[in-house]
């Protein structure tokens, strides 16, 4: 069973084959096997790039408070951007 | 201010050295529509978002939040159009089939990951003997639909020339004579050879040729050269490529020369010098001044032909969008750049380029 985001003991990694710019307010991504790309806010953009490596919640937090990284997380997980790992 | 000036200035936004002017405060409405969908039409609108984002251009919240909307959605597109050209060039090479990508996503190399550089379609080079087996590997062309967006075969082209360096693809040249002997001028390295070596990029896990800071700077200026009208995002890039830290301009004006195209690359980088009025002087902007200059001021066939060019890319703005007054076209016969720089930054408005760093 996954966790929820944000909340999970686990750690946080990047999906392969998406595709991103930066832009004026935070990045654009394509996810793999997406037709859609959908913007990032500047937070949920450094939570992206902080999981080019895996990464545990606790690492991420000093890039917000608890809820708004868990919420970004939470976006990125439902995006396909971001999944769990052992 | 003139809006084909606006737009110039635009595109020169991150240039270094750039003494263009940017508009002094937030545009009324009807301006603000004027440039946006100038840029849209051009492909700036990447620069006019980071310009606003730098602060180097005032606007009004609702124009800078409508702005933010338009770029997120060009960069999505963009995103698009790298992803067709990530899928082509994985189906290609798994052929075996040695290929580039020309632009596009090969701009990254210049522009880093910062998506203000917009692109709608990208081109994959090819060896002119693979051109027909990279062809068939694409599929049949769909049938087009009414009022449908750009297809995705319309992002992406597969060739193996481009304009301007068309001479040099593999094509027989025609005999010459030698003597009393008539012989055959042997069939030339198609161009993808010529080029030379490809860089790799990095695009969603997987690695993609393209071709070098060098080469993009030759093959834009070769095709700059064989257009009249030259798009501003292309006269940028050409700047954004010559202005590039990790260029080596050497190896630029060798590989121009090989491929017979160094007055291209002289004029394409003297244009984007005056049009962008560029301060900073580098060997390649004074190389390129001498030669394209000397040949201006020269007598022959040569000379006429170039100085008419100038008139149609500066009139671009007018050509392309159908408006403008007579008297906002910048005369044909632009100055040419001062070697001397550090032209002071005016006390008022309007906002310069001037104080621009490059986006890294």
């Amino acid at each position: 069973m996954t966790a929820a985001p944000g909340r999970a003991a686990g750690r946080w990694a990047r999906c392969g084959g998406a595709l991103s710019s930066r832009t004026s307010s935070g990045a654009v991504v394509l996810p793999a096997g997406g037709d859609t790309a959908v913007a990032l806010s500047g937070l949920e953009q450094s939570v992206w790039a902080h999981a080019a490596e895996p990464v545990t919640v606790d690492t991420l937090a000093p890039l917000a408070d608890p809820t708004s990284v868990a919420a970004a997380l939470e976006r990125l997980a439902a995006l396909g951007l971001v999944h769990e790992v052992a | 201010m003139p809006e084909s000036d606006r737009l110039v200035a635009v595109a020169a936004h991150g240039l270094a050295g750039s003494r263009t002017d940017l508009p002094a405060g937030p545009l009324s409405e009807v301006e603000w529509f004027d440039l946006v969908q100038g840029c849209l039409a051009a492909d700036l609108v990447g620069f006019l978002a980071a310009a606003v984002t730098a602060g180097d251009m005032a606007v009004t919240p609702a124009q800078a939040e409508e702005l933010a909307v338009l770029d997120s959605e060009c960069v999505g597109l963009s995103l698009l159009v790298e992803r067709r050209a990530v899928t082509a060039a994985a189906v290609v090479g798994a052929a075996g089939i040695d290929h580039r990508v020309v632009d596009g996503p090969a701009r990254r190399l210049a522009y880093g990951d910062a998506g203000t550089r917009h692109h709608r379609a990208v081109r994959l080079l090819v060896s002119s003997r693979r051109l027909g087996d990279a062809l068939a590997l694409q599929g049949p062309a769909p049938a087009p639909v009414a009022g449908q967006a750009a297809h995705r075969r319309e992002r992406l082209a597969v060739l193996s020339s481009v304009p301007g360096l068309a001479g040099l693809d593999g094509q027989p040249r025609s005999p010459a004579s030698h003597g009393d002997a008539a012989i055959a001028v042997a069939t030339e390295a198609d161009l993808l050879a010529r080029l030379g070596p490809a860089a790799v990029i990095d695009l969603a896990g997987r690695s993609v040729p393209v071709l070098t800071l060098e080469q993009q700077l030759v093959v834009a200026s070769a095709e700059m050269a064989a257009d009249p009208v030259t798009p501003l995002v292309q006269l940028r890039d050409v700047a954004e490529l010559a202005l590039c830290p990790d260029l080596d301009s050497a190896v630029a004006r060798h590989l121009a020369e090989s491929t017979r195209s160094a007055e291209a690359l002289a004029d394409g980088v003297s244009l984007a010098w005056e049009r962008f009025d560029l301060a900073d002087q580098t060997g390649l902007s004074v190389w390129a001044r001498r030669m394209s200059g000397s040949r201006r001021s020269g007598p022959g066939v040569r000379s006429v032909a170039r100085s008419s060019a100038p008139v149609g890319r500066v009139g671009f703005a007018q050509r392309v969008f159908g408006r403008g007054q007579p008297g906002e076209v910048p005369a044909a016969g632009l100055p040419l750049v001062p070697l001397t720089t550090t032209a002071a930054a005016p006390s008022g408005a309007p906002r310069s380029n001037r104080s621009a760093r490059r986006q890294t």
